[in-house]
C-alpha cells in the first residue's frame, strides 16, 4: 500500500518534471513557428495572441525565392564536409592522444582548444586578407576550412575521452588476431563509441550549420549559407520578422532529420556497448 | 617514460607487463609506425597541420598587432607602441574592468545552471519512460535554431508590451521587472537564453557517456546492495567524471566569449551591465577599428581564459592520476 | 592601373577606349579569368548596333546604346534582398534586359553592409563595384581611398545626361559631396518624420491637425495622451543606434546646429545638449511604456501601429505598418516635420575605386537615379531624391507621409561625416542608454559623452 502510494507520487513528480522540461525548452520554439505563420499586426499584438488566422505568405515567399534552394544546397554541402572532415581528422588524433603517451601529448593536445579561446572577431581581419590572397574567400572551401579548424578541438577532445573509456584489452585482443592499429581501432573501438561519434558529429553539424559571423565575412554570393541568408532580412530600418521566423523553422528541419537519423545509432550503439561491455 | 618517442609510446597506461610481451610477440613493433615515422604522429599531423596552418597567421598578426597603435581606417599614421594598449586595458579605472566582471559572472553563473540542468536531465533521460525518445530528439532543436532567430524570438518574449512572459506573470497578478533593461535583470535574463540554448550541449555529452557506462558493474553494485545514490556516487560519477570536465572545459571556453545571443538580446546594454568582453573587443574592432587595441585585448582573454583552462586540465590530470593509482 | 578609368575623354571614342584600357589593365590584375571580357572589350566597334533593340522609349535607348558594350559584365552590390534595395535590384533588372549588364545584389544584413564594404575596401580587392554610400560612412571610406571621383563620368557626353541640380541640395551635399570633390549621386533619401495618432489626439482633446511644434509640447501632449494602457509616445531607447538618432533629432530641434562647432569641439555639454538628454532620458520615458528603455525600432514602430502609443519620431522607412489597410491604426495617423529640426538619413549611390568595371557601374548608378526610375519605383517604396518628385501631386497622393517626408529632407541637418563618426555613435549610444535606464544620471552622461568625443576627436586630429 505505502509503496504503491509512493510510486504514484513518484510518477506523477516525473509527469511534471518531464512537463516542465518541454515548456522550458519548446515554448520559444513553439512561438518562433507560430509567429512564421502569423501577420505582422498578429506578431506583435498587444496583449500577444494565441489564437490567430495562420498565413503561408512567409513560406511561399521563401520557396519563391530561387536563391533559397542554393542556399539550402550550400549549408549542406559545407556542413556535411565539415563534419566528414572534423570526425575523420579528430579520431585519428583522438586515437593517437588517448593510447599513446609520448612528449608533450598534453601539451600538443591542450594547445588545440586555443583555437577556440579567442575571440572569432579577432581573426576576422587577418583571415579575410590571408582567404582573400589565397583565393578562399566566397569559396566552400574555405569556409569549410574554418569551421573544421573550429570544430577540430572539440572533436579531438570528446573522442579523446571517449576512446580512453574502452578498454584496451578489447584492441589487444584484436591485434594478436593479427589486425593493424588502425583496422582495430575501425572494427572494434570506433562501433563501441558510436554514441560519442554521433554525439560529437551532431555537435560539429551544428557548429558548422549555425555559424554565422565567418560565413558571412568570410562567404559571399556563391556560399550564402542558411544564417548569412537569414540575416538578410535585417533591413536598414526594418526587420521582416516573419520571413526570418519562416526561413528559421525551414533551418531547422535538416539538422532535425539528422539528428533523428542519428538517434538510432545512439540506441545501437548502447546496445552494442553493452554486449561487449 | 624515459627514453624516445617509440619505446615510450608502448607504455599505454593500462596494458599489463604479461599482456604487452604477448603484442610484442604478435608484432608490436611494427604496428606502431606507418611509413617509416611513429603512428601517433602521423595520426595527429594532418589536424595540426590544418589548425595551425590556418591559425598561425591569425594569431601572429593579433600578438604582433597588440604592440601597435594600429586603426584599420588609415589616417592615423602607424606606430609602435610598447606595451601601451596592455597597460590602457589594464589599468584601474578602464572599461574593460567592467567587462571582465560580467563575463564572468555570466560564464560562472551560465555554466553552473548549464551543469546542474545538464546532468539532471541527463539521467532524467538515461532512464526509461514514455516519450523518451522524443526528448532526447527534441531537446536538441533550441541548438539548431539559427541564433538570430532565437535571439529575436527570446527578445519579444520578454518584452514588457508584446511579450508572453511578462503578460504572464501579469494574469497571475504579480509585476514583471523591464527584463531586458531593468540593469539589475539584463544580465541574468540572458543567462537564461545561454542556458535555453547550451544546456542541450551538456545533456547529450553527458548522456552518451552515461550511455558508455558498463552495465554490468552498475548490476553488480545493485546487486551487492547499493542504493541508488551510492550508485551515482560512486560509479557513475567517476565514469563519467572526464567527460563532466571535457565538457565544462568547452562550455566555459565558449561562454567566455559568447557574442551573438547578447548582440541581439541588449547589444551591452542597459548602460555596460551586460556589455562582456567580446562585446567589448567587437566594439573597439569593429565599431572603432583598432585593431591594435583590440588585438591585446583578445591576447588578454586568451591568457585568462588559458588559465582557467589549465584549472580545468589539473582536475583531469589529478583524477587520471587517481585512476592509474586505483588500478595498480 | 585602375586611375585610366578617369581619364578625362571628352570625345566618345576617347573614352571607349579608356574604358578597354581599363578593362585590359584589370584583366592583367586579375590573371586568366578576366581576359576573356577584355578582348570583347577591345574588339567591340558597336555591339549594340548588332543586337535588336528591346528599348521602348527614348530613355531606355540611352542606356541601351552605351551599355552594350559592356555586354557580360557582372556588377556586384554589397546590398539586397529588402526594402530599399529590393525595389533597386527589381529596377535593376530592366537594366540588364537593356544593357546585357548583370548586376548581383547581396542581401547582407545592413549592420554587416558597412563592414563587408570596409574590409572590400581597405583590403582593396575590389569584390563591390557599386558602393552603397550612407553618408556616415563617407569619412571612412574616402580614407580607405575606395570611392572613385565622379565628375568625368557627369560631363561625360558619351552617357546620358545628368542633372545634378534637380536633386534636393542638401541632399546632394550630404549623400554626394566631400571637400567639394563628387563621390556619390543621391540614392536613397531619408529623414526622420513625427507621426501621431490624430484619432487619439481627439480623443485626449487635444487639435488633431496640430502637431507638437516643441519638444515640451511633445512632453505635454504626451502626458495628457498617457492612460492605463495608453502612452504618448513610442521612444526607441535600448542600447542601438536608433537612440542615438532620437538624441540626435532633439538636439537639433532645440539647438539647430551641428554635432560640434567650428573648432571642431562637441556640443553635447551646451545647454541644448543637456537638455536635450534631460528630455531623451526623463521626459519621454515619463510618457513612454516602461518597455521603451530596452526598445529598438522594430519594437517603437509597432507600438504606434498597434495604437498603444500614439507619438514617435521615426524613419519613414518602417512606417509602411500604419498605412495598410489591415494596420489596428488605418486611416488615423497623421504626418509633420519633427519639432524644429530633424537628422538626414540616407544614401548616396557610389562606385568603388577598386573595382574592374567602373564605367559600367556608373551607368548603374547613373540608371538607378535617374528621374524616369524615381518615378517609375516610388510607389513600390523607392526613396526618392529628386526636388520636383516631391513637389508631384501624383507622387504625394501615393502615400501620406512622402510630402512631410520631403519637408523634413529640406530641413534636415546631417550628423557628421568624418571617419570617427561610428565611433562616436558608438559612445553616444553607451551613455544615452546609460541615463535612461538609470545607469548614469542625464547630466553625467552627458558629460561623459562629451568629454569621450572630444578626446577621440583630439586623438584624431580634429580638434586641436
Amino acid at each position: 500500500m505505502g509503496t504503491k502510494n509512493l510510486k504514484r507520487i513518484r510518477n506523477v513528480a516525473m509527469i511534471f518534471v518531464v512537463a516542465a522540461v518541454w515548456i522550458f525548452y519548446f515554448f520559444p520554439i513553439y512561438w518562433m513557428v507560430s509567429s512564421s505563420f502569423k501577420t505582422r499586426a498578429d506578431t506583435f499584438a498587444i496583449p500577444p495572441k494565441w489564437l490567430f488566422w495562420p498565413t503561408l505568405q512567409f513560406y511561399l515567399n521563401s520557396f519563391t525565392d530561387p536563391k533559397f534552394l542554393k542556399v539550402i544546397q550550400n549549408s549542406v554541402i559545407i556542413t556535411g564536409t565539415t563534419v566528414i572532415l572534423s570526425l575523420l581528422l579528430g579520431a585519428w588524433a583522438a586515437y593517437a592522444f588517448a593510447r599513446f603517451r609520448f612528449k608533450g601529448s598534453l601539451t600538443l593536445s591542450f594547445s588545440l582548444i586555443i583555437a577556440r579561446m579567442m575571440p572569432p572577431i579577432v581573426f576576422i581581419v587577418p583571415l579575410y586578407l590571408l582567404f582573400n590572397s589565397l583565393k578562399l574567400r566566397n569559396s566552400h572551401m574555405g569556409l569549410i576550412l574554418v569551421f573544421t579548424v573550429f570544430n577540430l578541438p572539440f572533436t579531438v577532445w570528446m573522442l579523446k575521452s571517449f576512446f580512453e573509456e574502452v578498454p584496451i584489452e578489447l584492441e589487444e585482443a584484436a591485434w594478436i588476431d593479427g589486425a593493424s592499429r588502425l583496422q582495430a581501432m575501425g572494427r572494434v573501438i570506433l562501433p563501441l563509441i558510436a554514441p560519442g561519434l554521433a554525439a560529437t558529429a551532431v555537435f560539429a553539424a551544428l557548429l558548422a550549420w549555425n555559424e554565422f559571423l565567418f560565413a558571412l565575412l568570410l562567404g559571399g554570393p556563391d556560399t550564402t549559407t542558411l544564417p548569412v541568408f537569414l540575416s538578410g532580412f535585417l533591413g536598414e530600418r526594418d526587420v521582416e520578422w516573419g520571413d526570418i521566423m519562416a526561413t528559421a523553422t525551414v533551418a531547422v528541419l535538416p539538422p532535425t532529420l539528422l539528428v533523428m537519423l542519428v538517434q538510432q545509432n545512439l540506441i545501437k550503439g548502447l546496445t552494442l556497448g553493452a554486449v561487449k561491455g | 617514460m624515459t627514453s624516445g618517442e617509440q619505446r615510450a609510446s608502448f607504455e599505454q597506461g593500462q596494458v599489463s607487463e604479461g599482456m604487452q610481451g604477448q603484442i610484442r610477440a604478435a608484432g608490436g613493433e611494427r604496428r606502431n609506425r606507418l611509413l617509416g615515422l611513429p603512428l601517433h604522429f602521423i595520426l595527429i599531423a594532418p589536424t595540426f597541420l590544418i589548425v595551425f596552418g590556418l591559425l598561425v597567421y591569425p594569431l601572429g598578426y593579433a600578438i604582433v598587432l597588440g604592440f601597435s597603435n594600429k586603426i584599420l581606417t588609415g589616417s592615423v599614421p602607424f606606430k609602435w607602441v610598447g606595451l601601451e594598449n596592455y597597460i590602457d586595458l589594464l589599468e584601474v579605472d578602464s572599461e574593460m574592468w567592467t567587462s571582465v566582471g560580467v563575463t564572468l559572472r555570466f560564464a560562472l553563473v551560465g555554466v553552473f545552471f548549464e551543469f546542474i540542468i545538464g546532468l539532471s536531465l541527463a539521467l532524467l533521460l538515461n532512464r526509461e519512460f514514455r516519450g523518451r525518445t522524443w526528448l532526447r530528439v527534441g531537446l536538441l532543436v533550441p541548438l539548431m535554431v539559427p541564433p538570430l532567430a532565437s535571439g529575436l524570438i527570446w527578445r519579444i518574449i520578454y518584452d514588457d508590451e508584446f511579450g508572453v512572459f511578462p503578460h504572464l506573470i501579469r494574469t497571475v497578478g504579480a509585476n514583471p521587472p523591464i527584463f531586458l533593461g531593468d540593469p539589475d535583470w539584463a544580465l541574468y535574463a540572458v543567462v537564461a537564453t545561454e542556458v535555453w540554448r547550451s544546456s542541450p550541449f551538456m545533456v547529450l555529452v553527458l548522456l552518451a557517456a552515461l550511455q558508455a557506462q558498463p552495465v554490468e558493474t552498475i548490476e553488480a553494485a545493485e546487486v551487492d546492495g547499493a542504493s541508488g545514490w551510492q550508485v551515482f556516487r560512486l560509479i557513475t560519477l567517476p565514469f563519467i567524471t572526464p567527460v563532466i570536465i571535457v565538457a565544462l572545459l568547452f562550455r566555459t571556453v565558449d561562454a567566455l566569449r559568447t557574442f551573438d545571443l547578447i548582440f541581439l538580446l541588449t547589444a551591452g546594454g542597459p548602460g555596460t551591465t551586460t556589455e562582456v568582453i567580446s562585446m567589448f573587443i567587437y566594439r573597439w574592432g569593429f565599431r572603432h577599428f583598432k585593431l591594435g587595441f583590440t588585438s591585446a585585448a583578445s591576447i588578454l582573454l586568451m591568457i585568462a581564459t588559458l588559465i582557467i583552462c589549465i584549472f580545468y586540465l589539473r582536475m583531469l590530470v589529478v583524477r587520471q592520476a587517481e585512476v592509474q593509482l586505483t588500478q595498480e | 592601373m585602375a586611375g585610366t578609368a578617369e581619364g578625362n575623354g571628352s570625345s566618345r571614342r576617347e573614352f571607349l577606349r579608356a574604358g578597354a584600357l581599363t578593362v585590359a589593365g584589370a584583366a592583367v590584375v586579375a590573371c586568366a579569368p578576366a581576359a576573356a571580357p577584355a578582348e570583347e572589350a577591345t574588339g567591340s566597334q558597336a555591339p549594340a548596333v548588332t543586337q535588336a533593340s528591346v528599348a521602348t522609349n527614348d530613355f531606355e535607348a540611352a542606356y541601351e546604346e552605351v551599355g552594350r558594350q559592356w555586354e557580360g559584365t557582372l556588377l556586384r552590390v554589397p546590398v539586397g534582398g529588402v526594402g530599399h534595395w529590393a525595389v533597386n535590384e527589381t529596377a535593376s533588372a530592366r537594366f540588364t534586359e537593356l544593357t546585357g549588364i548583370e548586376t548581383e545584389w547581396e542581401n547582407n544584413p545592413y549592420d554587416q553592409v558597412y563592414d563587408k564594404t570596409f574590409l572590400d575596401l581597405g583590403s582593396q580587392s575590389g569584390t563591390y563595384d557599386i558602393i552603397d554610400l550612407n553618408f556616415a560612412w563617407f569619412g571612412q571610406f574616402i580614407a580607405t581611398d575606395g570611392l572613385m571621383r565622379l565628375e568625368d563620368y557627369v560631363d561625360n557626353p558619351a552617357f546620358p545626361p545628368i542633372d545634378l541640380d534637380a536633386f534636393v541640395p542638401a541632399v546632394l551635399e550630404v549623400y554626394g559631396k566631400w571637400e567639394g570633390g563628387l563621390y556619390g549621386l543621391p540614392w536613397l533619401g531619408d529623414a526622420m518624420i513625427f507621426p501621431y495618432n490624430q484619432t487619439h489626439f481627439e480623443a485626449a482633446g487635444l487639435d488633431p491637425d496640430a502637431s507638437p511644434e516643441t519638444w515640451d509640447e511633445v512632453h505635454s501632449f504626451g502626458l495628457e495622451l498617457t492612460q492605463d494602457d495608453q502612452y504618448g509616445f513610442a521612444l526607441m531607447g535600448g542600447r542601438q543606434i536608433q537612440a542615438m538618432c532620437t538624441y540626435a533629432a532633439i538636439f537639433f530641434g532645440l539647438a539647430n546646429k551641428g554635432f560640434y562647432d567650428d573648432a571642431g569641439v562637441p556640443q553635447f555639454d551646451s545647454d541644448e545638449g543637456l537638455e536635450a538628454m534631460e528630455i531623451m532620458a526623463v521626459k519621454l520615458p515619463e510618457i513612454s511604456p516602461p518597455a521603451a528603455i530596452s526598445w529598438d525600432i522594430v519594437q517603437a514602430a509597432e507600438a504606434v501601429a498597434q495604437g498603444t502609443c500614439s507619438m514617435e519620431i521615426q524613419w519613414p522607412g518602417i512606417l509602411q505598418g500604419l498605412i495598410v489597410e489591415d494596420s489596428p491604426v488605418y486611416g488615423q495617423m497623421g504626418f509633420s516635420a519633427p519639432p524644429g529640426g530633424t537628422p538626414l538619413g540616407g544614401h548616396g549611390i557610389a562606385v568603388s575605386n577598386y573595382s574592374r568595371n567602373k564605367d559600367a557601374a556608373y551607368l548603374l548608378c547613373h540608371y538607378l537615379v535617374s528621374p524616369e526610375i524615381q518615378r517609375q519605383y516610388v510607389s513600390e517604396g523607392y526613396a526618392i531624391t529628386l526636388t520636383d518628385l516631391f513637389e508631384d501631386p501624383e507622387v504625394q497622393a501615393i502615400n501620406p507621409y512622402l510630402k512631410t517626408m520631403g519637408d523634413a529632407m529640406a530641413i534636415g541637418l546631417s550628423w557628421p561625416r568624418t571617419e570617427e563618426t561610428n565611433e562616436v555613435f558608438d559612445i553616444m549610444v553607451k551613455h544615452i542608454n546609460a541615463a535612461i535606464t538609470g545607469e548614469e544620471a542625464p547630466d553625467e552622461a552627458t558629460k561623459l559623452m562629451n568629454d569621450e568625443i572630444l578626446e577621440l576627436r583630439r586623438e584624431r586630429g580634429y580638434v586641436s
